[in-house]
């Protein structure tokens, strides 16, 4: 650290330890780069001296013009909030320069947008229809799809998507969990809820992808291996392979099929006893012969 | 519903519509299949246009949709059948094929048409390596290979059990 604190007496040295240049080129860190820039826009610009004023605006300018390159709806409204501060923060002239800039990044990335759609036909769907394809995926497959492009990067990163799946996962369990005897470490011990869905998260900034990757290794991922679920509406155990019931008829859209994670010991119990949620499940089995089965999924009362 | 006697030739089939395709063509349509699309019903009610021209959909595409919608306004079938006709309706396509659709019943607004394609489509990437989806769908790979790498180590939490018991 010693070279920092050396590099670190002025600001401008400060500033270039940041290495937003650098960060900004990268896409994966282009929305995060431009935030940071555009705060410094707003709050830092005007104190600083001349030469810093002048690296900040010559990275103003170098950020919008990667957007063409970026494609995203992300990168795009990440840029014009910069453009934002900009306005905000510079000089008439320097005003001048960075929204002729912007306006050149815009038009050339609509015009690359446009080739790429004409040369791929339409392999970009439009976001809300991947979304919605989207929905029908179980996680592993939800994850593996960003992993495919960036416009499906952006699609599979939808809030919706991952609170629906977080609700699944995690808050609809809460009935099997009372009923089974199982405790989940999102249900304090008497039995409220330490996550209520409606409480949380509807803050804009939320992020439900992060809150569920929490969630799914903290708890859950022993019990949910099975990728089973019960719906309440059909009555029976379904495959846990998207956020949707499985029996949900496409005529019959609308009708909410509320299904819940099962774990291998309650449908074993539903197999030799017909119910899901009645009391028969742990303690009487637990004399089962395949102790294994039943360490592997259940887990210790707390 | 103001008739449409006035009108000659429609006058047999007063409660049909024409939609004509991108490509120029004309397909007849009963009027209770039509309003199944939400936007074709909206089209209908505002004026009593017989013909809808549709200007970013396909000969093909349309042609499917249509027997679709046929198919589900016809009251004489069972429920039974209808859905095992949706599942004829999309087996053995090709994700292209479905890509269009999926557009078209976006514009049109056809609800079960469009969960049913969309599921199919989900049910054709579920489970495949991330490859093979852009292989199938002839995605292009627009990640640097540093992105992908940073991607993949971030999402690592939904596959790797060795990550997640260390954690």
């Amino acid at each position: 650290m010693g070279t920092l604190n050396r590099k670190a007496i002025n600001p401008i040295d400060r500033y270039q330890a940041l290495g937003l240049k650098e960060s900004l080129s990268k896409p994966s860190l282009y929305v995060f780069a431009s935030k940071e820039l555009s705060s410094i826009l707003r709050n830092a610009y005007s104190a600083s001296p001349k030469n810093l004023q002048s690296l900040i605006f010559q990275d103003t300018l170098f950020a919008f013009s990667l957007l063409p390159e970026l494609q995203t709806q992300y990168a795009i409204s990440a840029a014009n909030s910069l453009l934002q501060s900009a306005e905000f923060a510079f000089p008439k002239q320097k005003r001048a320069l960075a929204v002729t800039e912007y306006k050149h990044a815009v038009v050339a990335s609509k015009r690359k947008s446009k080739t790429n759609q004409e040369e791929e036909g339409l392999t970009l769907l439009p976001q809300d229809a991947l979304v919605h394809i989207f929905s029908f995926l179980d996680v592993q497959s939800l994850v593996s799809a960003s992993a495919v492009c960036w416009s499906w990067n952006t699609a599979a990163r939808d809030n919706h998507l991952w609170k629906s799946l977080y609700a699944i996962f995690f808050y609809n369990s809460d009935n099997f969990t009372k009923h089974s005897g199982f405790k989940m470490r999102g249900v304090t011990k008497n039995g409220d809820k330490i996550h209520p869905l409606d409480d949380i998260g509807n803050g804009v900034g939320f992020d439900w992808k992060c809150a569920f990757k929490t969630a799914f290794k903290e708890t859950c991922y022993r019990k949910f291996k099975t990728y089973r679920g019960y719906c309440s509406s059909c009555c029976a155990i379904v495959w846990l392979r998207s956020n949707k019931c499985s029996n949900e008829l496409s005529t019959k859209v609308g009708i909410n099929h509320q299904i819940m994670p099962i774990s291998t010991q309650q449908i074993v119990d539903y197999v030799l006893y017909g119910g899901l949620l009645s009391e028969s499940s742990l303690d009487s089995d637990s004399d089962t012969e395949d102790v294994s089965v039943f360490k592997l999924w259940a887990y210790p009362q707390i | 519903m103001v008739t449409t006697d006035e009108k000659g030739p429609l006058t047999a089939k007063k409660k049909s519509v024409i939609i004509r395709s991108c490509d120029g063509d004309e397909f007849l349509v009963s009027e209770s299949a039509a309003v199944l699309s939400t936007s074709l019903k909206k089209i209908l009610e505002e004026k009593e246009d017989r013909l809808i021209h549709l200007s970013d959909i396909d000969n093909k595409t349309l042609a499917m949709v249509i027997a679709y919608l046929s198919t589900h306004a016809d009251d004489g079938l069972s429920d039974d059948l209808k859905r095992s006709f949706d599942q004829e309706f999309v087996s053995g396509k090709e994700f292209d094929v479905l890509k269009y659709l999926v557009l078209a019943t976006d514009t049109l607004q056809v609800t079960c048409l469009c969960y049913t394609v969309a599921k199919k489509m989900a049910d054709i990437m579920k489970n495949k390596l991330v490859e093979w989806v852009r292989r199938e769908f002839d995605i292009q790979n627009d990640y640097t290979p540093e992105a992908e790498a940073e991607i993949r180590r971030l999402d690592a939490w939904a596959w790797d059990d060795r990550q997640l018991e260390d954690d």
